[in-house]
């Protein structure tokens, strides 16, 4: 067919615009994350990273394994922990060590991608029809749960409540989250406190900190993941250690019953084997301000916190003296102070009969809430928690003698989205299966 | 029946939000050092008595022997008045101790000068007993002034029998049971309410000395039931 110039000059300016449209350039981005083999790969390493992140546990804590392996964008996974792997599976010899390690990928780069990839299908392949409204609700809950963990992650906070009986508390300790605290009294109920996040002591171990508003300056000497108690041995003429027990000085204790302990160095704590939180500690060595000259050196540990341990030891204050004033440097979980406060009324605790093996907790507190003026008593117990103000109070321990308890407190934004998601996919299910069978029977019908 | 597709455009912007939410985790904001006031925890305020009568006092210092079982106390009792002014060397006696914790000699102190060591005889369950001198003229009625030396056991003794007083005495022994049995225990002597759990942490102050903690605690009430009294035989140190 020929064509005048009159019909080029139009299929060449008007018809046709330079270069490709704004969708076909978001179609060609899209189409190679849309990959069904990306998918597939991403699940692959998905699988991965979970069997990587279990082994950790034989070594690690379950929390420190979660955030560094799954609440990560990326984890260097040591090659020993491969290493144990093969001793238990392969017969390697059991003192086999690899040195090293590799990078892969964390949990937040894997499931970002997969939500990058599942949204990409979506806007490239999957076209919206009522037939395929059940794939679409079940990828739809998929990326709910997706989003619920990412927001757990982000926003979540786990802590807890210690009260003895009698005893009223506005504040929680926030499970994994430490600061260092330097007090000085303002009168008999209150403090001036400056508080030190972990995070910044762990920026300046083997350095000084130096801030306008501390009294001393701060060497952090050496830092330790995780330290236990012990008994504090005393050794014979012989040197051999007896069962009797001294006072160790810094880094002692008194237990309950009056059994002398030493703070020590620990390995920390492994998923696998306890569900203990770590204790880490600090030798900090403080210093006249801008100078050289050591005012104190302390040994701190988390264990030194009474509320750490259900309040099962004794610490003696730490303190040093500053220009006449006197100090305390207290290590302890973060604090965060609340507008109501929890009184102690009751504590239950029933155990098996004829045994010493716990049954069930049960605590009464009374709630006040200064806000609203709201005063009233509550019973937690298992599976019946206290929910106030966005938190979640659930009953968690117990003090020793039964002297009062420990409520986890739990505040999560995300913590319908799973339920909701789950849902959302068994409903995606049933109409996918559902409209399947349907097209079945009718076909059948039809024969 | 096909459903309207939405433009890519539009999908686009899903995914986008979708990354966007991603790009919160690198978001959240490093904690600064923070300064401000803050509430005492309640277990850490000291302890407030409740009002009652103060006659007979206690001074008490316990120290776990560390193995679990056994502590060691070190009390003061007598009126309150001659209790607290012997408070300076309460404290300082405290502080001197020094612990063996293998058990040859299992406590070594100093005894403040103002004080008198007895020989007790055997079987009175303590390690030590101290009389302190104070000035017993002050405390007792002009009469009473025939009776002798202050810091005698048997003029305390006697003291008590004619005026209802004695002198504030030291005493120091080994026993079992947990440290708020034992607290609770001498402010049942006292005459006072005991204390709840919760309540033992703002109670106690505890002094590091050689190779041992040591509780020190002070109570004061209407009585002083307890210690053994009369009829006790007793001599002078002669050291």
């Amino acid at each position: 067919m020929s064509q005048n110039a009159d019909s080029t000059f139009y299929d060449q300016y008007v018809t046709q615009p330079e270069g490709p449209t704004a969708g076909e350039t978001f179609r060609k981005v899209l189409t190679p994350l849309a990959s069904l083999r990306i998918t597939v790969v991403l699940f692959a390493l998905g699988f991965t990273l979970i069997f990587l992140g279990t082994l950790a546990q034989m070594e690690e804590d379950v929390w420190p394994v979660v955030e560094k392996y799954f609440r990560n964008f990326y984890v260097w996974v040591p090659l020993q922990l491969l290493a144990k792997f093969g001793v238990v599976f392969f017969n390697l010899a059991p003192d086999t060590h690899w040195n090293g390690s590799f990078p892969f990928p964390g949990g937040w780069l894997i499931g970002g991608a997969m939500m990058i990839n599942l949204l990409a299908a979506h806007a490239i392949r999957f076209r919206m029809t009522w037939k395929r409204s059940g794939i679409f609700l079940i990828h739809g809950g998929v990326v709910l749960l997706m989003v619920g963990e990412l927001i757990t992650g982000l926003y979540a906070v786990e802590s807890r409540m210690t009260m003895q009986l009698g005893e009223t508390t506005d504040f929680i300790d926030v499970t994994r989250r430490y600061e260092l605290v330097i007090a000085s009294p303002i009168d008999e109920k209150t403090q001036q406190v400056i508080r030190i996040p972990d995070e910044i002591l762990q920026e300046y171990r083997n350095k000084t900190l130096k801030h306008e508003s501390l009294p001393v300056d701060i060497e952090v000497v050496e830092y330790w993941k995780n330290t236990t108690a012990e008994p504090a041995l005393v050794k014979d003429e012989e040197g051999k250690e007896t069962k009797i027990t001294a006072w160790p000085g810094d880094n002692g204790l008194v237990r309950l019953d009056g059994v002398y302990m030493r703070i020590v160095p620990a390995r920390e704590e492994a998923g696998v084997e306890s569900a203990k939180d770590n204790a880490p500690a600090y030798r900090l060595r403080l210093k006249k301000k801008d100078s050289e000259e050591v005012v104190s050196e302390i040994y701190i540990s988390l264990l030194h916190y009474r509320n750490f341990f259900n309040r099962f030891y004794y610490p003696l204050k730490r303190t040093f003296t500053v220009n006449d004033t006197t100090y305390r440097i207290l290590y302890r979980n973060e604090r965060v102070e609340k507008p109501y406060s929890l009184k102690m009324l009751k504590f239950e605790h029933e155990v098996h009969p004829g045994t010493s093996k716990s049954k069930s907790y049960a605590s009464t507190v009374e709630l006040h809430d200064q806000r609203t003026g709201e005063n009233r008593e509550v019973r937690i117990h298992m599976n019946s928690p206290l929910r106030h103000d966005g938190l979640t109070f659930y009953q968690a321990g117990f003090v020793p003698d039964d002297s009062g308890t420990v409520l986890q407190v739990v505040k999560n934004p995300a913590w319908l989205l799973p339920y909701i998601a789950c849902v959302v996919v068994a409903v995606g299910m049933l109409v996918h299966f559902g409209l399947h069978l349907d097209r079945f029977l009718k076909r059948r019908a039809a024969k | 029946m096909p459903v309207p597709a939405a433009s890519v455009v539009v999908r686009t912007f899903a995914l986008l939000a979708g990354c966007c939410l991603l790009a919160l985790v690198g978001c959240k904001a490093k904690e600064p050092i923070r300064e401000g006031k803050e509430a005492k925890p309640e277990y850490e305020l000291p302890y407030a008595e409740p009002e009652h009568v103060e006659k007979y006092a206690i001074l008490g210092g316990i120290a776990p022997a560390g193995n679990g079982s056994e502590w060691w106390f070190f009390k003061m009792t007598g009126p309150v008045e001659m209790v607290r002014a012997e408070r300076k060397n309460f404290e300082a006696f405290i502080q001197s101790l020094q612990f063996d914790p293998l058990g040859r000699d299992d406590w070594k102190w100093k005894t403040p000068s103002s004080w008198n060591e007895l020989v007790l005889p055997p079987g009175t369950g303590r390690i030590a007993t101290f009389h302190t001198h104070q000035n017993i003229e002050a405390y007792l009625p002009p009469a009473s002034a025939v009776l002798g030396g202050a810091g005698s056991f048997h003029l305390m003794t006697r003291v008590e029998d004619l005026y209802g007083l004695y002198f504030p005495e030291m005493t120091v022994s080994l026993l079992r049971g947990s440290l708020i049995d034992n607290v609770n225990r001498w402010r049942t002597q006292v005459g006072i309410a005991p204390l709840q759990p919760a309540e033992l942490n703002r109670y106690v102050r505890l002094v590091p000395v050689k190779n041992a903690i040591v509780f020190v605690v002070e109570m004061a009430g209407p009585t002083l039931k307890g210690p053994p009294r009369k009829g006790m035989m007793m001599m002078a140190d002669p050291h």
